[in-house]
């Protein structure tokens, strides 16, 4: 997969068969809680992985997966996963069914039934290509497909391609007819048998008959994998959720979901299903620093290894980042240095350090208790104020290249613990990196920051809720725009703080136009749930919730690549819709 | 009805030619009435179409004072509906003898607009009409520089009629048109997440800055795209156009489900939609800010593009 040919040297592991995926796969603690036989909701947002994780379970992804002995995980699951695909592009295929009048929710439901039957019939062929090594004896093989073929009501074909071809042609079907009652609706023709097919009931009668006829009538649990379901009908998702409180027991559903959504449709449903009782919740997000990093850490050297075939090590080849913590504070080393320059010049610094008594020029009276709880917080402040404000000078430095965004623990934080992001990004940095030889600051910086850009393109170019507060409109672009303008002010140009924020807190003056807009930011991934619980909790509303600007911006919006303190977004907004005191103090966006 | 050629022609031949309609459209820009006024009374039958939106904006009233002075019939329709379309050929196209000429002209239309004729086309038999050929007329503008401020993107998906369903298994391939708008189209490249990514640009196009513009937005895509991934067409040759893409598209077509996303100029968008009408599984997508687009009058270039296209009966039964 690091080969991909595609345009931005990403990872989806939706254009990738279960053997790549399961060549590079890193276990981590939600694929444990996937293989629990239980119902499960896998929520994060674009490329947290989720699709990765459903189709590990495929019997052809753990045939392949080097490292499956060495974690323990069986050849064989106790169930047989179906992985049922989705994308963007299906998605809108539907709607544009669905506007069709009054058969359109019949036609966009027949779909979702090919789509759900073509994965079950790949899945038949998978299990057979596994367990018998030389397939199905035509003895077992005819009555199969004649039986698959009554149930979909389909010519008999002698395999089971030929009846997913079957079901491809199903599909034009559907257009077709789409387009003449869209073209003529007082003449709608009569709709063939199959668009009446539930996909649940069909599934059923399906793994009875493969059951019946190839296990000899030993039943099999069957997980059936839906990816993708935040972009699907809500029908579906609605179908889905009233599935997880009661179903077939001979079924298990494991869907994937962006973080928020399906909560309003959990709460609506009567009796519908809830988290820890019906299904576990699963958030492929990482609420703290830590737990990202030592993810993000195990997949960069897993992708040296691939590459360079040899272990390599991420710190050698790509240093640390001025925000790293791993650091001295030690008089005479470069923060030191630092934080005498910046005493020099500004006097806030000055009230600060005499407030918590620390004098630098008795170094020697600098306790251990100081260097804790005081010198390291500062380290990112300080870090940032020195690339942006010209000491002594009024006014910010205008930097296309700060020279703070470089270095393993940067990369890490950048992606978020975002395993595609993660890889686009080495993709990028080791592009034409034939050995492993120390990636230059510099070229780190300008790749970081491209990767930024083109997420902050992606933002702007969908489309999205605008929101009202007080007489202004805000998409998306412009909240994050004033939220990071407000920080950046706190941490670099307002007078210096101990506990500046970097993340704020959905309160009570947050109308429903701007819940709905922060939804959408969370479910992109533009703005990330901070959560003080080490075991990452979701939701069941934002308001309350504490969020931060993803790192992937940081490079755009100049932010530092530390979680930091938290305040109320009503305030956030509030001040930042006023004019800044100091007209200079602007922060330096590097956004087009 | 089906398409049978597809042509390249000018304007000065289809003025030796009986028009039996002209269908134009009102809109803000002075190239708006270009091609009605070059028409003059000539053709027999003559429809606009006027924006809802915008109605006293820059170049539009003169635009409407001209169509009417010249007998153009109006219908005032929204960019985003087929309404006016429809009522075109339910109502007005019933009544042309078989091998009629008609001139459309695409200069100040929506894309949903000449999308919505031509999948109207495609599914509509006429009882009068056998043959007829259609001359799609543009006219490009004077070079204006990009804008600084792009509004927000309000609608970014396929255009009804041009979606193609296939299922999701198949990877999908993009073949994006590029426009002169800051990193449009990336964000839209990293939204479809295709597996294969072909981007088709301008060059030559009607005027050097338009080019290098072009180039200058879409710097950071084309510095990532593989060798031979960009492709220069010319625009002044709907002909040499239309071949590069259609090669392409019957390349990837096989393996991949294909969308086009024309962002460029009007002229790359009809001919998406004209190749979506050949082949079905080719799906078009437009990305549009829908009316909150910044208005600007682009004065027109004195050389409008024509593409000739000719239409048959399938010989299915007749509906209309």
């Amino acid at each position: 997969m690091i080969d991909s040919p595609t345009i931005y040297s990403t990872y989806n592991a939706r254009m990738l068969s279960p053997e790549e995926i399961a060549r590079t796969f890193v276990i981590n603690d939600a694929y444990r809680k996937l293989l629990r036989v239980e119902h499960s909701i896998l929520r994060g947002p674009r490329g947290t992985g989720k699709t990765t994780l459903l189709k590990m379970l495929t019997p052809r992804a753990l045939k392949e997966w080097g490292d499956r002995e060495k974690y323990n995980v069986p050849p064989r699951l106790p169930f047989v996963a179906v992985y049922v695909p989705s994308d963007v592009v299906w998605v809108e295929q539907l709607q544009q069914l669905k506007h069709i009048p009054a058969v359109g929710e019949i036609l966009s439901k027949a779909a979702v039934t090919c789509n759900v039957l073509h994965a079950l019939l790949g899945t038949f062929k998978e299990v057979i290509n596994l367990y018998f090594n030389e397939g199905l004896n035509s003895e077992v093989n005819h009555p199969l497909c004649t039986r698959l073929a009554q149930a979909l009501r389909l010519e008999a074909f002698p395999s089971l391609d030929g009846l997913r071809v079957e079901l491809d042609l199903r599909l034009r079907d559907l257009q077709s007819i789409a387009s003449k009652i869209k073209q003529h609706p007082t003449n709608q023709p009569e709709l063939p048998d199959f668009c009446y097919d539930d996909y649940f009931a069909q599934t059923r009668l399906l793994c009875s008959i493969f059951e019946e006829v190839v296990r000899s009538g030993r039943n099999e649990l069957w997980a059936m994998c839906f990816d993708e379901l935040e972009i699907c009908p809500e029908w579906l998702l609605v179908d889905l959720l009233k599935k997880l409180r009661s179903t077939d027991q001979r079924f298990l559903f494991k869907i994937s979901l962006s973080p928020t959504q399906g909560i309003s449709q959990e709460k609506t449903l009567t009796g519908g299903p809830s988290s820890g009782n019906d299904y576990t919740d699963i958030p492929l997000w990482y609420p703290t620093q830590r737990e990202g990093k030592k993810f993000c850490e195990d997949m960069m050297k897993k992708f040296l290894r691939l590459k360079f075939d040899a272990d390599t090590s991420p710190r050698d080849l790509f240093g640390l980042s001025p925000f790293t913590e791993d650091t001295s504070y030690e008089p005479g080393s470069p923060f030191w240095r630092l934080l005498s320059k910046h005493e020099r010049y500004d006097p806030s610094l000055s009230v600060l350090l005499r407030s918590k008594g620390i004098d630098l020029s008795h170094p020697d009276m600098v306790t251990t208790e100081d260097k804790d709880q005081v010198l390291r917080k500062l380290k990112p402040i300080l870090v940032l104020r020195d690339a942006f404000r010209n000491p002594g000078k009024p006014g910010l430095r205008s930097r296309k290249r700060p020279g703070l965004y470089y270095g393993y623990d940067a990369i890490a934080a950048i992606s978020d613990g975002n395993p595609r992001w993660l890889i686009g990004l080495l993709n990028d940095l080791l592009l034409d990196v034939a050995v492993p030889i120390k990636v230059p600051p510099s070229k780190q910086e300008v790749i970081l920051t491209a990767a930024g850009q083109r997420f902050n393109a992606l933002i702007n170019s969908l489309p999205q809720p605008a929101a009202k507060t007080g007489n202004q409109v805000l998409r998306l672009k412009d909240l994050l725009r004033r939220v990071s303008r407000f920080f950046f002010q706190r941490v670099v140009t307002d007078d210096i703080n101990l506990d500046p924020s970097n993340c704020f807190t959905v309160d009570a003056h947050t109308n429903e136009e701007l819940l709905g807009l922060l939804q959408k930011a969370v479910d992109l991934g533009a703005v990330v749930l901070v959560d003080e619980a080490p075991t990452g909790k979701v939701p069941t509303s934002l308001r309350g919730s504490t969020l931060r600007l993803s790192f992937m911006l940081a490079t755009v919006y100049r932010q530092p690549l530390r979680v930091m303190g938290s305040i109320a977004l009503s305030r956030c907004l509030d001040m930042t819709s006023n004019t800044s005191p100091t007209i200079t103090w602007q922060l330096p966006l590097l956004e087009k | 009805m089906k398409i049978s050629r597809i042509t390249e022609t000018t304007l000065d031949d289809v003025l030796e030619l009986p028009i039996q309609l002209a269908v134009c459209a009102s809109g803000y820009e002075e190239r708006a009435r270009y091609v009605g006024n070059i028409l003059g009374k000539r053709p027999k039958m003559k429809h606009v179409l006027g924006f809802t939106a915008h109605r006293d904006d820059l170049e539009r009233p003169r635009n409407d004072e001209t169509f009417v002075d010249l007998g153009y019939e109006m219908t005032i329709c929204n960019g985003n509906s087929a309404d006016g379309i429809s009522s075109l050929v339910k109502d007005t196209l019933v009544r042309l003898p078989n091998k009629s000429n008609l001139v459309f002209d695409i200069t100040s239309m929506t894309r949903y607009w000449y999308a919505t004729f031509l999948d109207q086309l495609r599914a509509t038999e006429f009882a009068t009409i056998r043959e007829m050929s259609i001359y799609f007329t543009y006219v490009p503008s004077r070079y204006e520089p990009p804008p600084k401020e792009q509004p927000p993107n309000l609608y970014v998906g396929p255009i009804p009629g041009f979606s193609s369903t296939e299922l999701p298994d198949l990877p999908t391939a993009l073949v994006l048109g590029l426009g002169h708008e800051p990193d449009k189209a990336l964000g839209i490249t990293e939204f479809i997440d295709a597996k294969e990514l072909f981007v088709f640009m301008a060059n030559p196009a009607f005027d050097r800055r338009f080019v290098r513009d072009v180039q200058r937005m879409n710097k950071e895509l084309l510095a990532r795209l593989p060798a031979g991934h960009a492709i220069g067409y010319p625009l002044p040759s709907i002909t040499g156009t239309t071949i590069l893409l259609k090669s392409l598209s019957e390349g990837l077509m096989r393996s991949h489900r294909l969308i086009l996303v024309p962002l460029g100029p009007k002229i790359f968008s009809l001919i998406c939609f004209l190749l979506a009408v050949l082949y079905p599984q080719i799906s078009v997508w437009r990305v549009s800010s829908e009316e909150e687009e910044f208005k600007a009058n682009r004065p027109p270039l004195n050389n409008p593009l024509v593409c000739r296209v000719d239409f048959v009966s399938t010989g299915n039964k007749k509906v209309i």
